[in-house]
């Protein structure tokens, strides 16, 4: 066996031509090369917050904003020392709009549940102190639901970027949202004024 | 008289050396690692050994004086037993009364924050021999479990159904103030929320019995 391993002839590889060789400092160039390319692609890809984001509507006072579930349309937005609703009122720095929403597909469960104001980074919720549309019943298909909401800010704050965020479930990701951006320096400021009553739109 | 002779100083120096070395020599090698256990173990006692050491008791606030952390303001101002307190969200049985705690309390966050429920301001605080409150309402519009808005301050009363005779006036009630920490989700969940309350201050309240209550509570309100 020894002998017949040592004689037995060198199996018949043919060496590559030398030109088509890679040199040997090639593999771990090119090793390198595609972890820093990986590094790149991961850097570029979105992370989750990107990819479910939710498709946000641009809404303008006074135009019809139309999301896949939700069509809203501001008819007024305007900051008040004194606000009012009903029997209620109360004194303080807030932010009103008023609004007609509509749904698109269903009237089940098609409330809006997410209400934020988001003003240089800090999120406000629509106040429930008031009665609003923030705990206003569902919204119907092709009859719109007119109201307002009240959003109460700290003492002071009065410039700022400003956003309004609408939807109808509380997590927003993959679907539409309706955003109303403003500064809000610039926003009409008056001494008192009273919430619409929640109701059917152009009754 | 004159400096002894340099061979001399140099053995002198050299007898101190070896002194130590030869007595580092005698001590056998196996010796060493049971010396040093014994001075870890003497050093060990002397600052008390290994039992947990008593952490200090939470400095004491008086009722009215703000904690101040980074989720709330809380302040804490007084304590009463009342027999029904409507608008409170809290309704006893018959043989229950309304034990409310009425807080000063505002958002330090950059987020809204919810007085009742997980991560809320509710859980910033216990009162010792008590459990959750069974409500919370807003002092000027008694809206029940009411949302804070950042930066914006609000007078909140806490209610609790107790035994009508679990309570009397002037007993005192230990009120602990939590810190708590912020997390933020990752993974399958997002979000963030205060979590761990971790107790940094107590509030010592006497107990005030307003009785049926209505008038002296419709004057704090008012």
């Amino acid at each position: 066996m020894k002998a017949e391993a040592a004689t037995a002839p060198t199996p018949p590889v043919a060496a590559a031509p030398a030109g088509r060789r890679l040199p040997p400092w090639a593999a771990w160039t090119i090793g390198v090369a595609c972890i820093v390319a990986a590094w790149f692609a991961a850097l570029v890809t979105p992370g989750t917050e990107q990819a479910q984001a939710p498709f946000e509507v641009p809404a303008v006072v006074g135009e019809t904003a139309t999301g896949r579930n939700l069509v809203v349309t501001f008819t007024d937005i305007r900051r008040a020392s004194e606000v009012s609703a009903g029997g209620w009122t109360a004194e303080g720095n807030w932010l009103v709009v008023n609004l007609d929403a509509e749904s698109v597909l269903t009237e089940f469960g098609t409330s809006l549940a997410h209400t934020e104001l988001e003003i240089d980074g800090v999120r406000f919720t629509a106040s429930e102190r008031p009665d609003s549309l923030a705990e206003g019943g569902a919204l119907a298909i092709g009859l719109p639901r007119e109201g307002s909401l009240a959003f109460e800010l700290p003492e002071g704050l009065d410039a700022g970027e400003g956003r309004l965020e609408l939807a109808l479930t509380p997590d927003t990701s993959l679907d539409s949202m309706i955003v109303l951006s403003f500064s809000l320096g610039e926003v009409p400021t008056v001494d008192q004024t009273e919430l619409l009553t929640t109701g059917w739109a152009n009754p | 008289m004159s400096e002894p002779p340099a061979a001399e100083r140099t053995r002198v120096r050299k007898s101190r050396f070896t002194w130590v070395r030869a007595a580092s020599d005698r001590v056998p090698t196996a010796w060493f690692a049971a010396i040093g256990t014994g001075v870890f173990l003497l050093a060990t006692a002397a600052f008390g050994g290994l039992a947990t050491a008593t952490e200090p008791p939470p400095p004491r606030l008086n009722p009215g004086a703000a904690h101040v952390t980074d989720m709330r303001t809380l302040t804490v101002q007084r304590a009463v037993l009342i027999d029904e307190l409507p608008g409170s969200g809290t309704i006893p049985d018959d043989d229950e009364r309304v034990l409310a705690i009425v807080v000063d309390v505002e958002d330090n966050w950059d987020r809204p924050l919810r007085t009742g429920g997980r991560g809320s301001v509710e859980e910033s605080f216990s009162v010792a021999g008590l459990d959750e409150p069974t409500s919370s309402a807003r002092m000027d519009d008694a809206t029940i479990g009411p949302t804070l808005q950042p930066g914006v301050p609000a007078q909140v009363v806490y209610t609790w159904a107790v035994e009508a005779d679990a309570f009397a006036a002037g007993d005192t009630l230990v009120v602990t103030l939590n810190d708590m920490s912020l997390y933020t989700a990752s993974f399958v969940s997002k979000g963030s929320s205060w979590e761990d309350p971790t107790p940094s201050a107590t509030v010592t309240l006497v107990l005030t019995d307003v009785g049926a209550g209505v008038d002296a509570e419709s004057d704090d309100e008012g």
